[in-house]
């Protein structure tokens, strides 16, 4: 299925090392969060990018601990919506971008649907797979056919509370 | 809602129009009935999954949506035209409407004193 | 009232056009049945019996003129001619087709209406004290706290796939006239020590299939962090509450099974990241709302409602001002509650000509205002004493007069079996027949405040939990019957009903609760009201009538 990365599709470097896999010596590796808590010691000390699939029903906690609290040690977080009305996902997404910091990527798989991707990108997703004959397309309408937000996330748009407070501000001065 | 039906139970299929949301049974035809008395009555379980499996392509064509199975009453009355009845008052009111006298728009007194 | 910007404005208009492709997406079969049903109700629409169905939110159930006049030319265009104000304070229409459904949304925006979020599982129109602005006993207005809500819930990117739907509901005053614990999250306001307006935050509550009265999660919190705090809640029920059945997904749920003690902990902590954030409520921002809220401009008058009661020409504008207009803080002015229960009136129900008409007495009347209660009545909550007469005849000649609201005949149903999918048995003809043992409207009055809700299914849409005699329709092996409760009630000392007998015939009911009411005028003392005698004496006296009665 087409992988995209802020609205580009894009091939997938990752290689998914499930049980019983060996993990390969070189290259990225995307590996379940089981697989993490009993290999950590290897994974963490591989020199290639690690990647770690989270479900979610796990708590962000249950990763940051492995990775000394220091989920930017990771360069890919995978995150799954089983049935597109479970909305875990988005609450992990925003509590890996803006509690912890993380800035490397950060991926929704399983049923994603164009109407869902606004708010993946505004709860801090970079990458979706996109079951679409248009993925390219759909991603730039969904994430553009609503230009305003209410709410502050980490996705650096300026929310309209803080645009009133700004036209407020300017009309403050110029008065 | 989707009762335990008995196996030699006379059913007919019903949906409602994608389009509009109206109650709409399968008729004999292959068409889709807004009256429950045009229905086609089916009463062995092999009958009503070879009918459902002709209707989903209705579904699959986005002509009607939420097909169900309803038990209607035996189909005595059909030789003077009236054809299969509802049994439980949920279908009744699907078949025939509310229960209940509709509000009418009549128009009302505005009273002078308004500008 | 609260107007659009720009920024609202936009908003509304790009996802009218957003829904108006996926329902052209759906049509064209790109999307399916499936992935259709929580766009479509994420905008109010949904599949009933006999049609598709329009929730249209009311915010906080405050209309302008205008926006009444767009539900009346709704009505007439697209649907028959009518629609049913419901007990969320939103309005429904239920003879609408998925055709027409965009176009209908693209009118009430031109108004700044919206159906958004008055379905599905996210946070939903948020309910309100429909005399918030004009009760005497006011705190604050919380409306202007409702639309920092109505704003912070709007396509909440992460609360939009929530376990299960969601409910807040906001109350200004010490009288709860909003219901607040009996909502996913009930907002109370008090005063702190410092004097500083905020609210107390309960948890927890909620109708349905199990009903709970909320827990007070937090005692205070500050209008400025309310938001931080609303959205810890939100995230740690989206992260535990339940998704593998639906029946216990509420919070309620949640909230129970890791009790509230450790329900706290966990938002505290999930709090203390999100609070002192670009969250905060600032300061210029809650008065830049508040301003939309600014009283109207009245005029100086005096008198009280008893008085234009007592000095009331006529006998019956007399009794319609005792039973319908409530004090209102501005002398000289009352509240007016206009009833939706007439005989054999739908509860709630109201047509496009009196839409039209209520319109036009807001503007000329209530400063171009008008309310909808979770009731199912409206208000026009603005209106000065001397205009009462004008008014009420006005009133009188549209149907609209009945002098019965809070009670015995000023009923709560929800629509029943008649129109929905969900229901188990009907509603509106018990509310009737109810309607017509209780015409008498001097017997009413002297039968005093007594607040009927009548359910046709668990989902508990008329709040029967909570009615003083509750009534639940269900369905027995293709039989409609009734289970009645007596002692529920909404109110700042809210309880839950207790069931009373087996399940009976609606005609049966009728007789049951004529019984019920023929003991309380039995046995009731000085000035207590048919609630009072049953949390004096509990359930048994009635009980012995329904005995009597069999």
């Amino acid at each position: 299925m087409p992988l995209l990365e802020a609205g580009v599709r894009i091939a997938d470097p990752w290689v998914v090392v499930t049980e019983p896999q060996a993990v390969p010596a070189d290259g990225p590796v995307l590996v379940p969060l089981a697989r993490l808590t009993t290999e950590r010691d290897t994974l963490v000390m591989r020199r290639a990018p690690l990647g770690v699939l989270l479900p979610n029903d796990a708590a962000v906690a249950d990763l940051t601990v492995l990775v000394d609290g220091d989920l930017n040690r990771l360069g890919l977080i995978v995150l799954a919506f089983p049935a597109f009305k479970d909305g875990r996902a988005y609450t992990q997404a925003r509590q890996i971008r803006e509690t912890h910091g993380y800035r490397g990527r950060l991926r929704a798989t399983g049923e994603v649907l164009r109407d869902q991707l606004l708010f993946m990108v505004r709860c801090g997703f970079d990458q979706v797979v996109l079951d679409s004959a248009d993925p390219e397309g759909d991603w730039q309408t969904a994430v553009t056919e609503i230009a305003g937000v209410y709410q502050p996330t980490g996705d650096g748009r300026p929310t309209i509370p803080a645009l009133r407070r700004h036209t407020l501000r300017r009309k403050g001065l110029a008065a | 809602m989707a009762r335990k039906l008995r196996a030699d139970a006379p059913r007919v299929v019903t949906a409602n129009r994608l389009l509009d949301g109206v109650v709409v049974y399968r008729t004999a035809a292959g068409t889709w009935s807004p009256h429950l008395a045009r229905a086609l009555v089916v009463g062995s379980d092999p009958a009503v999954e070879a009918l459902l499996a002709v209707c989903e392509r209705d579904v699959a064509g986005c002509e009607v949506v939420g097909l169900d199975v309803i038990e209607v009453r035996p189909d005595a009355l059909a030789a003077r035209g009236d054809g299969p009845r509802a049994i439980t008052q949920r279908e009744a009111i699907r078949a025939t409407g509310p229960t209940i006298a509709l509000p009418v728009d009549r128009p009302v007194t505005r009273p002078a004193s308004l500008p | 009232m609260y107007q659009y910007d720009t920024h609202d404005q936009t908003l509304v208009d790009q996802r009218v056009a957003q829904f108006r492709d996926q329902v052209a997406r759906r049509l064209s079969g790109a999307l399916t049945e499936e992935q259709f049903k929580p766009l479509r109700l994420m905008n109010g629409l949904y599949l009933q019996l006999h049609a598709y169905m329009l929730r249209v939110a009311i915010p906080y159930g405050t209309l302008s003129a205008a926006q009444m006049r767009m539900l009346a030319q709704i009505a007439r265009r697209y649907d028959r001619g009518y629609g049913h104000f419901t007990t969320r304070q939103n309005i429904q229409f239920n003879w609408i087709t998925l055709a027409e459904a965009p176009d209908i949304l693209a009118d009430l925006s031109r108004v700044q209406m919206h159906a958004l979020q008055t379905s599905g599982n996210c946070i939903r129109n948020v309910t309100s004290d429909p005399w918030a602005g004009v009760a005497p006993d006011e705190i604050e207005d919380p409306r202007i706290t409702a639309e920092i809500l109505r704003q912070w819930s709007t396509l909440h990117p992460e609360f939009s796939y929530l376990p299960r739907k969601f409910k807040i509901a906001i109350t200004g005053a010490p009288s709860d006239r909003a219901a607040v614990r009996v909502h996913d999250i009930g907002l109370r306001m008090h005063r702190d020590d410092r004097g500083e307006a905020g609210y107390e935050v309960i948890v927890g509550g909620g109708l349905g299939r199990t009903p709970v009265i909320g827990k007070t999660i937090r005692p205070f919190v500050p209008k400025r962090h309310l938001l931080s705090y609303l959205e810890a809640i939100m995230r740690v029920y989206n992260s535990f509450g339940r998704r593998d059945n639906m029946y216990k997904a509420r919070i309620k749920i949640l909230v129970d099974a890791i009790g509230i003690t450790e329900f706290r902990d966990l938002v505290e902590a999930e709090w203390t990241t999100l609070r002192e954030t670009e969250l905060d409520v600032a300061p210029e921002t809650y008065a830049a709302i508040a301003a939309h809220f600014a009283p109207p401009a009245y005029e100086a008058l005096t008198g009280t409602v008893a008085e234009a009661a007592d000095g009331a020409s006529d006998a019956v504008l007399a009794r319609w001002i005792r039973a319908n207009v409530a004090p209102h803080r501005v002398p000289g002015h009352g509240i007016v509650n206009v009833s939706l229960k007439g005989t054999d009136q739908p509860p709630g129900d109201a047509t496009a000509s009196q839409m039209d008409l209520l319109a036009d007495l807001a503007e000329h009347y209530s400063h171009g205002e008008i309310r909808v209660t979770h009731e199912q009545n409206l208000v026009l909550p603005h209106v000065r004493l001397s205009d009462l007469p004008a008014l009420w005849a006005a009133l009188e000649a549209a149907g609209l007069g009945t002098p019965n609201v809070g009670l015995v005949s000023d009923i709560i149903a929800c629509p029943g079996l008649d129109y929905c999918a969900l229901a188990n048995a009907r509603s509106i003809p018990l509310a009737q027949a109810l309607t017509r043992r209780f015409a008498d409207m001097d017997r009413a009055q002297e039968i005093g405040e007594l607040h009927i809700n009548i359910s046709g299914c668990i989902n508990a849409c008329a709040h029967h939990h909570v009615g003083h005699i509750g009534i639940l329709g269900v369905d027995r092996h293709g039989e409609e019957l009734y289970q009645v409760t007596l002692g529920g009630r909404s109110d700042e000392q809210a309880a839950l009903g207790k069931v009373v007998g087996p399940a009976v015939p609606a005609d049966r009911a009728v007789d049951l609760i004529a019984g019920f009411v023929d003991t309380y005028l039995a046995i009731r003392q000085p000035g207590e009201r048919f609630i009072d005698t049953v949390a004096r004496v509990g359930t048994t006296p009635f009980k012995e009538t329904l005995h009597a009665a069999a």
